[in-house]
């Protein structure tokens, strides 16, 4: 693999994100589904990284190597070796939104394609949530007033039940859904309650199912690691979000 | 604080505590005396109206500008804030302190006159080089309180005029961060000197407003003065606000990805900015030291 970072505009914003964040989306990229550290990750026993021990600041300090390796995820490996540098995250997403069946505009901004992602990735989540799951959800963002009778997400827009949650709240909720499908051994229930929001933690039982499913119709095997950009740029398009939400000055 | 610590060339005249009257220290304890600029007033509430005492100075020599203000939150006497207010003003008007940070200001004024697509800028940099000549006069003429009766005439039109000047300097800080914020074909290099130029401005302006708030009160106008420090602060947290929201703006371009190469130029500015909200020292500037000054009876 490699971790060599190839500068990105869209991971910009990463050396502002906190330290659990990167950590999380460390996690996805190191372990596979089951925990086992995957042969081709090279973050833990990098030197920098290594020499960062003990630091509170060590994920937040090793932003780059963490998405460097994730631009090498998103090419393919043997091409990798001969080019020496990864790709650009917004391929990379594009990539992966191609490959699930996201639509969106090639020519859109990155993090609108990233809306269109988490969009989709919700939408599927959803049709296959029992009635009971979803209106879980719901209450969990705070849009009880959605659940019951009144609800009906089949003939509502997606734009009317987005719009309806709190900024960033389905982004949480999809974090955590993908944490929970793609790396189930490394976000345990507990790990995601405390990961993500106050609404994701509330929400985080009911996907557990729904959610496994979904990533099993993501192909295991290919030449570039859906299986961890899927959730990575999920991830990230969350880590975005949230951090679009908040004023720095 | 936000500033660098300058290293003070010449002795600073300090409040000498232990010649203050027994009336005064009596109503500083209880809360009943303004000062500004070097003359204790009874304060609203206080029963009493007029000056109390003109406040007695000694020579003294400190390192740096931290020392200084250490030394003033040393006090006994006198609340923190208004000790610390009066070493303040005494550094504006008496030091390099404020010179340094304006000859910042001309650096960029010269490297912004220079670009060829600033000819509308120019017009508003005339405006501000005359605010800040103005508020250096102000210093000079603050400088030796023996002049207090002869600067009067002097004093009057040259406060009219860099209020005046302040409120367009506001403005413009305002329009030319609409103009970097709303155009992407500016070019980065201009970019770069609105944003600095803009930054170096809301830095400077504490000290502006400070000084015409001085040199009000050694006139003879203290009430004038309170109510200068007062509107000037209320139009810089207007201003700050514009300012806060444009470098927001920015970084959330940023986080989106969407900055382009004007990154360079955020990141170079951004901690600069976070000291500059949270500067105590811009915020003690800007407030009055206790409460207002008792008017007296019709």
């Amino acid at each position: 693999m490699g971790t060599k970072y190839r500068g990105d505009e869209d991971f910009g914003f990463l050396e502002y994100c906190s330290e659990e964040d990167i950590q999380q989306l460390a996690k996805l990229l190191i372990y596979d589904r089951k925990g086992k550290k995957r042969l081709t990750t090279q973050i833990l026993s990098d030197k920098s990284f290594m020499a960062l021990s003990g630091s509170p600041e060590q994920w937040r300090k090793s932003w780059q190597l963490v998405v460097g390796e994730l631009q090498h995820f998103g090419g393919d490996t043997i091409v990798n070796l001969v080019r020496r540098k990864g790709v650009l995250y917004r391929e990379i997403l594009k990539d992966t939104c191609k490959r699930i069946g996201v639509k969106f505009d090639k020519k859109g901004m990155t993090w609108e394609i990233e809306n269109k992602l988490i969009e989709h990735f919700v939408k599927k989540l959803w049709d296959k949530m029992s009635e009971e799951e979803r209106n879980e959800a719901l209450k969990s963002m705070n849009l009880g007033d959605f659940t019951g009778e009144k609800f009906g997400w089949r003939g509502m827009s997606s734009s009317a039940l987005f719009g309806g949650a709190p900024a960033g709240a389905w982004y949480a909720w999809a974090a955590s859904a993908a944490k929970a499908a793609f790396a189930p051994a490394i976000f345990s229930r507990y790990a995601l309650a405390g990961a993500s929001t106050i609404l994701a933690q509330r929400g985080a039982a009911v996907f557990l199912g729904p959610a496994a499913a979904v990533a099993l119709t993501v192909p295991a095997v290919s030449g570039t690691a859906y299986r961890v950009t899927v959730p990575a740029t999920i991830q990230i398009a969350y880590m975005r979000q949230k951090y679009l939400n908040k004023d720095r000055f | 604080m936000n500033t660098a610590a300058y290293d003070l060339l010449e002795k600073i005249w300090v409040l000498d505590e232990s010649k203050l009257n027994e009336t005064l220290v009596d109503a500083l304890t209880k809360g009943k005396a303004v000062l500004h600029d070097g003359v204790a007033y009874w304060a609203e509430g206080s029963g009493k109206t007029g000056v109390i005492q003109h406040l007695p100075f000694k020579e003294a020599a400190y390192k740096s500008t931290e020392e200084a203000l250490k030394a003033a939150q040393m006090t006994t006497v006198i609340a923190t804030a208004a000790s610390t207010c009066v070493i303040l003003g005494a550094l504006i008007i008496q030091t390099k302190y404020l010179a340094a940070k304006l000859d910042k200001l001309q650096e960029t004024v010269d490297e912004i006159s220079k670009d060829v697509h600033a000819q509308n800028v120019i017009y508003y940099m005339d405006k501000i080089t005359d605010y800040i000549g103005g508020i250096e006069f102000a210093r000079t003429l603050l400088r030796d309180r023996t002049l207090a009766g002869e600067i009067s005439e002097v004093a009057y039109p040259l406060l009219a005029q860099v209020a005046a000047k302040r409120n367009h300097v506001l403005s413009f800080i305002d329009n030319i961060l609409n103009l970097a914020s709303n155009q992407r074909d500016i070019t980065e290099r201009h970019y770069e000197l609105i944003v600095n130029f803009a930054h170096i401005m809301m830095e400077i302006m504490p000290m502006g407003i400070h000084t015409e708030y001085l040199l009000t009160a050694r006139v003879g106008k203290p009430r004038l003065a309170e109510q200068i420090l007062l509107d000037g602060a209320h139009r810089y947290e207007s201003a700050m606000f514009v300012y806060k929201s444009f470098m927001n703006k920015q970084h959330k371009a940023l986080v989106r990805g969407t900055i382009g190469d004007r990154a360079r130029v955020y990141q170079s500015i951004e901690h600069k900015v976070e000291a500059l909200v949270t500067s105590t020292e811009n915020k003690l500037l800007l407030t009055l030291p206790a409460g207002r000054m008792a008017l007296d009876a019709a």
